[in-house]
């Protein structure tokens, strides 16, 4: 790696985080070149020559000089290759990149918290020693409100970050940080995992809102009316369980209730009670969302399968109980009728399986190297 | 021997029913209340007033916070109050109980007479006992004010068994001239493991719970509570229960066989498996409200004395229940309680240590 400064950079994924990265970086200055699969999503976007914004730094049209569906155009020269996508398609996005992936250009997935899931599939992909680097969150609340359009309610000023192996983290940090200030150096990929607060609080406020949820067709505001104090109460053991498990793998993480303020989410008032139900219900930017119309929502599909499936994974290799997790995990799949630990994140999707704690420690930080 | 004089534990919803109403089919009744502020009211009114299948102001022989004198002279004693007091009056009756004294729990829920035994073994009772219980009250009723109650109806074709099994023909033939709409079914693991009441109402409260603390539960608790989702959650607990049972050889059916045969819902609907449907289309049902927050005997009894219970007869049967152990577990958690720790468990109901093969024998004699 040369260290040379990011100029160009290849985004994968043209959802709303996608679309709002590839506005709000043209803003700051960089070349964007935007890659998708969905050539659907991608045809309005060609026609205009890039993408409607609405954002806290103001509103305009973002001219992106390359949007494709051929990702050796998008990462032609590219010094930063950002995926930008749900959970369930990084395995897809890191396949449809790592055949032109090439060693000076790095590889950033915000959000990431898949754990090993990215490095096993470039290993598959024939690239044995894989670096890569990643987030625990998105670095917008966004959406894109229209084929040719995206709203960003806020730019992120906090982003855990970590590196895989977890010795390249200063190095990638150093890329990534010109691009987004806001991200903030951890250990590794086992950090950034535990701060996806949407895995944590997600899958028990949806559960205990499963009714409302079907008999409205989601008529409320999902945190503020949706999280009462029961449901906080619960909440707070699913987080209990999880900084227990993090604790044991010696993992720096803090309490949902501190991160959700450090992200600037809810006020100090909020945070001094240290109960994601004060949390939730004094949370400004989140006091209008919205519930989701139906259960088959990534609430479900993406938070229990790639997040409360990872901690109670996560917790079997550090010998931690995780009762509360894997109640909700097997409740949420007898609500929706579907097994949702059948395509979850486990470690042996992840290559890890029968490896101890300390082994997987030592690829944290080591790699394949 | 037949009865004429019934001492009524507990003076809430099934304890004051029970006092109008047997009081004005001319049985002599001895109310007991555990606290003298819940007596006044009916004593200065004269008695209780009630509406529904009776109508009127009905005198009652005794008030009293004293269960010795509430007992004295009662050819029944029947136990109309939560699980939780099961034992106060255990500890209350241990030194005056004697084999002459048959006692009613109603309702038993699942587990309530092996408990109430249970009890009072442990408070130093050691001669026989009869015990007969009904898996819910035997009225459908609330009541209103301190000294009212709506009686709406009697529970129909409700399930009755006596514990120790010897003696259930008997506590049967006991009982049956009070309740008529009582039926007999093979023992306590019967009527309670078919307490229906935990099998739904407990994924409807949990699965629900922030729509009840929002709107102070102001939605129909079937009609739109009980949605697919809900429903699926609901069979998976009723099939966890039928396979207990049946490891256990305890007849059963299911939930919506049950649903049915208590009239709260068409064939078309039975014959549907589709429990949400079954729910929101129950005629009888359909006014009916969420109860206003999750401190209501929806969770207390239904988890507690439902589904703790049967749990632990799945423990006892070697079969899995984790859809009731996650609704057991996750309601503790949302009401910072421990339902697992403090509800009905194999030792609360004298089962510790019993093997499956063994049950049966233990509850036809009582040890």
């Amino acid at each position: 790696m040369t260290g040379q400064k990011v100029k160009k950079i290849a985004i994968f994924g043209a959802g709303g985080g996608g679309t709002s990265a590839a506005a709000h970086l043209t803003t700051l200055g960089f070349e964007i070149r935007l890659y998708s699969q969905d050539e659907s999503a991608l045809a309005p976007l060609q026609e205009i020559g890039g993408i409607n914004y609405d954002a806290p730094f103001g509103k305009g049209f973002a001219p992106v000089p390359v949007i494709t569906s051929d990702a050796a155009e998008a990462m032609d020269g590219a010094e930063l290759v950002m995926v930008v996508s749900p959970a369930h398609l990084h395995e897809k996005w890191i396949r449809a990149a790592a055949a032109h992936l090439t060693e000076d250009q790095t590889l950033f997935v915000s959000p990431g918290h898949t754990l090993m899931l990215i490095p096993h599939v470039l290993r598959d992909c024939g690239i044995e020693n894989p670096v890569y680097c990643e987030t625990a969150t998105l670095p917008y609340l966004c959406r894109r409100t229209g084929p040719v359009d995206c709203r960003i309610s806020r730019v992120s000023d906090f982003m855990v970050f970590g590196g895989f192996p977890g010795r390249e983290t200063n190095r990638l940090h150093e890329i990534v940080s010109t691009v987004y200030p806001a991200v903030t150096a951890f250990s590794n990929v086992l950090e950034t995992v535990f701060p996806y607060g949407n895995a944590i609080h997600h899958p028990p406020a949806f559960f205990a809102n499963a009714g409302r949820v079907e008999a409205t067709g989601g008529d409320f505001r999902h945190y503020y009316d949706g999280i009462t104090p029961s449901v906080g109460r619960l909440i707070d053991t699913v987080d209990a369980e999880r900084l227990k498990v993090a604790d044991a793998l010696s993992a720096k993480t803090m309490p949902f209730v501190e991160l959700f303020w450090t992200m600037g989410y809810t006020t100090d008032a909020a945070r001094d009670t240290g109960i994601a139900y004060e949390a939730f219900h004094q949370s400004e930017p989140d006091k209008w969302i919205p519930a989701p119309p139906q259960l088959e929502h990534r609430y479900f599909l993406e938070d229990v399968p790639f997040g409360h499936v990872i901690y109670s994974e996560l917790g079997r290799l550090a010998g931690v109980p995780t009762p509360t997790i894997d109640h909700i995990i097997h409740l949420a799949s007898v609500a929706l009728g579907k097994d949702l630990r059948a395509d979850a994140l486990t470690l042996d999707r992840m290559g890890l399986g029968g490896v101890s704690k300390e082994e997987f420690l030592n690829l944290l930080e080591y790699g394949f190297g | 021997m037949s009865v004429r004089t019934v001492a009524v534990l507990g003076a809430g919803h099934g304890g004051c029913a029970a006092a109008a109403d047997l009081g004005a089919r001319g049985y002599s009744v001895r109310l007991h209340g555990r606290r003298e502020e819940s007596l006044v009211p009916l004593r200065e009114q004269g008695g209780i007033r009630a509406k529904g299948i009776q109508d009127g102001l009905f005198p009652i022989d005794l008030l009293t916070t004293d269960v010795a004198e509430a007992v004295e002279g009662a050819d029944l004693v029947m136990l109309a109050v939560p699980s939780v007091a099961h034992r106060y009056y255990a500890e209350a009756l241990a030194p005056i109980m004697h084999p002459g004294i048959p006692i009613f729990v109603n309702p038993g829920h699942t587990g309530g007479g092996l408990h109430f035994v249970h009890e009072l073994r442990q408070a130093g009772y050691t001669d026989e006992i009869r015990t007969g219980e009904t898996v819910t009250l035997t009225y459908i009723c609330r009541k209103t004010g301190p000294a009212e109650v709506d009686i709406f109806s009697y529970t129909k074709r409700l399930k009755f068994s006596g514990f120790p099994g010897k003696y259930a023909d008997e506590m049967f033939a006991l009982i049956e001239p009070l309740y008529p709409e009582i039926v007999q079914v093979s023992s306590v693991l019967e009527t309670g493991l078919t307490n229906i009441n935990a099998v739904f109402h407990v994924p409807g409260m949990v699965m629900n719970a922030g729509w009840i603390e929002d709107t102070g539960g102001d939605f129909l608790f079937y009609r739109e509570g009980i949605t697919p989702a809900v429903g699926r959650v609901t069979k998976a607990v009723d099939d966890e229960r039928l396979a207990v049972a049946k490891a256990l050889g305890v007849p059963s059916a299911s939930f919506l066989e049950n649903f049915h045969q208590a009239g709260l819902t068409t064939k078309e609907a039975m014959d549907s498996g589709d429990i949400s449907r079954a729910c929101v289309e129950s005629e009888p049902n359909k006014a009916i409200k969420s109860p206003p927050s999750l401190d209501h005997r929806y969770m207390h009894e239904d988890v507690g004395y439902g589904l703790v219970p049967f749990a632990a007869f799945g423990d006892l049967a070697g079969v899995d229940t984790p859809t009731i152990d996650g609704l057991v577990h996750v309601s503790s958690s949302m009401m910072g309680l421990d339902f697992a720790r403090d509800g009905l468990t194999l030792e609360r109901m004298g089962l510790e240590g019993i093997a499956a093969k063994d049950l049966a024998r233990f509850v036809e004699q009582g040890a």
